[in-house]
Parts: structure tokens; C-alpha cells; sequence
């Protein structure tokens, strides 16, 4: 008896969904109408997001080419340790011994400043490759080449990054580690010749601007430190740039007399 | 214990129809276009099986208007599903199946209307040439109606596949997913509370 229920109303259901759909029809133009707008969303989103992902990608490897990317990124990717620029604290300046002493020590002594520099740690890969360019002919004997103006638009192509790097390691090794300030300078502004926008640009800039103020240099090093005083390159080294400067005035005025 | 089913001509629409070769290489076609994308396909996969997954959805969800959204629901999802789909079993198959996987939340939906509207008791009457007939008939699926609604999801498919349209216990685990043993046990639950549901709608 409740069996037959059960089935009668059963039987009843499958029945009731048989009816003719009134709503068939439009259903399907239901259906239809939102594929096509889903399609639609789709393609505007790709319309919009990948013209845009490729603007972001593409202005940025320009600029990171082109050496317009801002020096603290430049900074953050080249260094391997910290990227904060050093703003002058209580303690740094305690531990930095004054500009005027900077200047009166004797060139081959280290600048204290420098060791703040960027300073990819030498591998040993680094270190054949150093090897090699010793064994070559040596470039600080050959011709010094003059800076190129920054304000010069520069239009040659970039050399591969190989050679530029292996010239920055060169320069580095001769500032920091032989502590030999013409050599130094010879090799910053060879790189700068080849890569006066390249990625270490600017540090190479600011690490030949402390070579001519070893070198004694007065002028040119007052020439070189001027966009950093100026913050051409924003706040990179535009306060030791500025007290580097004054430091030099102050040489000068008290040779002059 | 799942039954073979022999009354087949009454859910005509909802079986599945017998193998012919044209209609495989037609379906296998269409399977492919919908693969690729081809916007033209939906509206011809909804041509040729809307009506036995609009049948399947009333009968699941119990509620016209669900149902639409229910049929709706499927055939936009379709050229997303159709990943999934293997081929092993049909297209139709494949469609309930989609239609299951996406029906609790329309299922809840029509039974929170169907309680609200019994409440305020404001079902419009049908009218039929055969009107005692056919109001005998929707009492009775009404009164199932309202007893799937006090089942689980999953018992409720189980109960719809199975006895209302008539598939064999292996159909109706493919299309839900599940082993067939586990299809058997859903239905001897669900028909055992039915019945004591019905009973105690007082229907006789």
C-alpha cells in the first residue's frame, strides 16, 4: 500500500517533468546571451590587461636598460646587501672621520666613505676574470678617455654586459682593494666610455669624482661632484657629494692666501 | 535494489537514446567544436538535449522556475565542462551529471520558495481538460516534491536518477559520480523516508 503510493507519486513527478517548457526559447537565448557576454569580458580584459602588463614590462626593461630606472632600485638590484641609502646619523658621522681629514690624508690612503660603496663580493670567477685582464694589456696605461657629459643624449648601443661588468670589476679592484686612484680613474672612465648609462653608471660616476679628489683634482673632481650635489641622481651621495664640495672651497680659500 | 526499468516510453526525453554510428560521429563533432570554443555549438548541444535536462532539473528541483536556471546554469558552464568530458558515457550523461554537480545550491534555493509559498499558501491552480486527473497527479508530485525536500542533496539524486527516471543503478553512479554500491544504499535510505513522509502527508 505505501509501496503504491510511493510509486503513483513517483510516477506522478516524472510526469510533471514532461511537460512542455514554456521557458525553452528563451532559455536558450538566456544561455547564448551570456556566453557571448562572458566573450565579451573576456576579450576586454584581455584588451585592456595585456597592453598594460606589456606597457609595465616594457617600460621597465627600457629604462632599466636605458639606466633611467631610479638609483635606489638600481642600487637595490646591483647590491647584494643593503640598498638604504646612508643618511647621516649621529653615529655614522662619529665614525666617518671628517672631509677636510679625507682630503689632507695622503691619496693612497683609503677614503672611509668608500667602504659604504657597492661592492660586489668578489668570486672566484670574479677573481680569474680580474686575473685575465691583469695578464692583458694593462689599461691604465693606456689613453685616459674624458667622461661623457651626462647631459649628452647618448645613442650608441650599450655593449654586451659582460665586458662592461668585467671593466667594473677591474675599476673596483684598482679603487678599493689596490687603493691606486689613477689607475682607478683610467679604468672608471673607460667603463664610463662604454656603459655611460649602464647599470653602474652612476656609482662608477661618484667612485671617479673620489679618485680626482685623491688625485687632488680640485676642479674636475668640484665638475664631476656637481650633479650628485644637485641630486641629478636624487639623494645618492648628494649630501657627501655637497660636504665633499665644500671641503674642497674650503682647501682652496685656505691655499689661496 | 535498483531495478531494470521497463516503462521507458514515458520519460522518452530524459533516456538515454539507443548507439547509432550518425549520432555518435555527429556527437563526437560536436564534442570537438565545443572544445574548440565555437560559440555555435552550445546553442546546438541545447537544440538536441535541453529537454531532458530541463525534465531531469524539475524533477530534481521541483520548481519551474529553478529548473530554467538550472538548465541555464548548464549550458553556459558547458564549454568549461567539456574538459572533463572522456567520452565513456554520453554527452546527455555528461550534461545531468554537470546539471548534478551544480544543483544543491538550486535545490536549497526552490525549497526555501516552496516552504515560503505554502506558508502563504498562494499556488496557482492548473487547469486541464482533465482536471481531477491531473490535480490528483499534482498533489501527489507535490507531496513527493515537499518529501525530497526534507532529503539530502545527494539522497534526493540518488531517488531522481534511479526511480523517477528510471535509470539502472550504473547510470546513475557515473552520472553522480559515486560507486554503484554507494547509489543502491542512497536510494534505500531516500525511499524508506519517502515513505514515511508520504504517509505522514496523510496522502492515500
Amino acid at each position: 500500500m505505501k509501496n503504491d503510493l510511493l510509486d503513483e507519486a513517483t510516477r506522478a513527478l516524472r510526469v510533471e517533468g514532461e511537460r512542455p517548457a514554456v521557458g525553452a526559447r528563451f532559455t536558450r537565448g538566456r544561455v547564448l546571451a551570456s556566453l557571448r557576454a562572458k566573450r565579451r569580458r573576456r576579450a576586454t580584459t584581455l584588451k585592456i590587461v595585456i597592453p598594460l602588463a606589456a606597457m609595465l614590462v616594457g617600460g621597465t626593461t627600457l629604462a632599466a636598460v636605458g639606466g633611467k630606472l631610479p638609483t635606489a632600485w638600481i642600487g637595490e638590484k646591483n647590491e647584494t646587501g643593503s640598498n638604504e641609502e646612508p643618511t647621516p646619523t649621529a653615529e655614522s658621522t662619529k665614525k666617518r672621520p671628517s672631509v677636510t681629514r679625507t682630503l689632507a690624508t695622503p691619496p693612497a690612503e683609503p677614503n672611509p666613505t668608500l667602504s659604504a660603496e657597492p661592492a660586489p663580493t668578489p668570486t672566484a670567477e670574479a677573481a680569474r676574470s680580474i686575473a685575465e685582464l691583469k695578464t692583458s694589456e694593462p689599461v691604465a696605461k693606456t689613453k685616459p678617455l674624458r667622461p661623457v657629459p651626462l647631459d649628452v643624449e647618448e645613442k650608441k648601443k650599450p655593449p654586451p654586459p659582460d665586458e662592461t661588468l668585467l671593466l667594473y670589476r677591474a675599476a673596483h679592484q684598482a679603487h678599493f682593494v689596490d687603493q691606486l686612484p689613477a689607475t682607478a680613474l683610467a679604468k672608471w672612465d673607460e667603463y664610463l666610455a662604454l656603459a655611460p648609462r649602464g647599470r653602474f653608471a652612476v656609482e662608477a660616476r661618484y667612485n671617479r669624482a673620489l679618485c680626482l679628489v685623491r688625485l687632488g683634482r680640485a676642479a674636475q673632481a668640484r665638475a664631476a661632484l656637481e650633479p650628485f650635489a644637485r641630486g641629478t641622481f636624487g639623494a645618492y651621495r648628494r649630501q657627501e657629494a655637497r660636504e665633499l664640495i665644500a671641503a674642497l672651497d674650503g682647501n682652496q680659500s685656505s691655499k689661496r692666501p | 535494489m535498483v531495478r531494470a526499468k521497463a516503462s521507458a516510453a514515458v520519460v522518452g526525453a530524459s533516456r538515454e537514446s539507443s548507439a547509432c554510428p550518425e549520432d555518435d560521429a555527429t556527437e563526437n563533432t560536436l564534442v570537438d567544436r565545443l572544445r574548440r570554443g565555437e560559440p555555435k555549438a552550445v546553442g546546438e548541444v541545447y537544440d538536441r538535449h535541453h529537454a531532458a535536462v530541463r525534465a531531469f532539473a524539475r524533477r530534481l528541483v521541483g520548481d519551474e522556475s529553478s529548473a530554467e536556471d538550472l538548465v541555464h546554469e548548464v549550458f553556459v558552464k558547458l564549454p568549461r565542462a567539456i574538459c572533463r568530458f572522456e567520452g565513456r558515457a554520453s554527452i546527455r550523461t555528461f550534461l545531468i551529471s554537470v546539471a548534478v554537480n551544480h544543483a544543491r545550491h538550486f535545490v536549497r534555493g526552490a525549497a526555501r520558495r516552496r516552504s515560503a509559498m505554502e506558508r502563504y499558501a498562494d499556488e496557482p491552480p492548473a487547469s486541464s481538460p482533465n482536471p481531477e486527473r491531473d490535480a490528483r497527479r499534482s498533489e501527489l508530485a507535490r507531496a513527493l516534491t515537499r518529501a525530497l525536500d526534507s532529503l539530502s542533496v545527494d539522497h534526493r539524486v540518488a531517488f531522481v536518477l534511479c526511480e523517477v527516471e528510471e535509470r539502472t543503478s550504473k547510470e546513475a553512479a557515473e552520472i553522480a559520480g559515486v560507486p554503484e554500491g554507494t547509489i543502491r544504499s542512497r536510494l534505500h535510505h531516500a525511499k524508506k523516508h519517502l515513505r514515511g513522509a508520504l504517509e505522514a502527508e496523510g496522502l492515500r
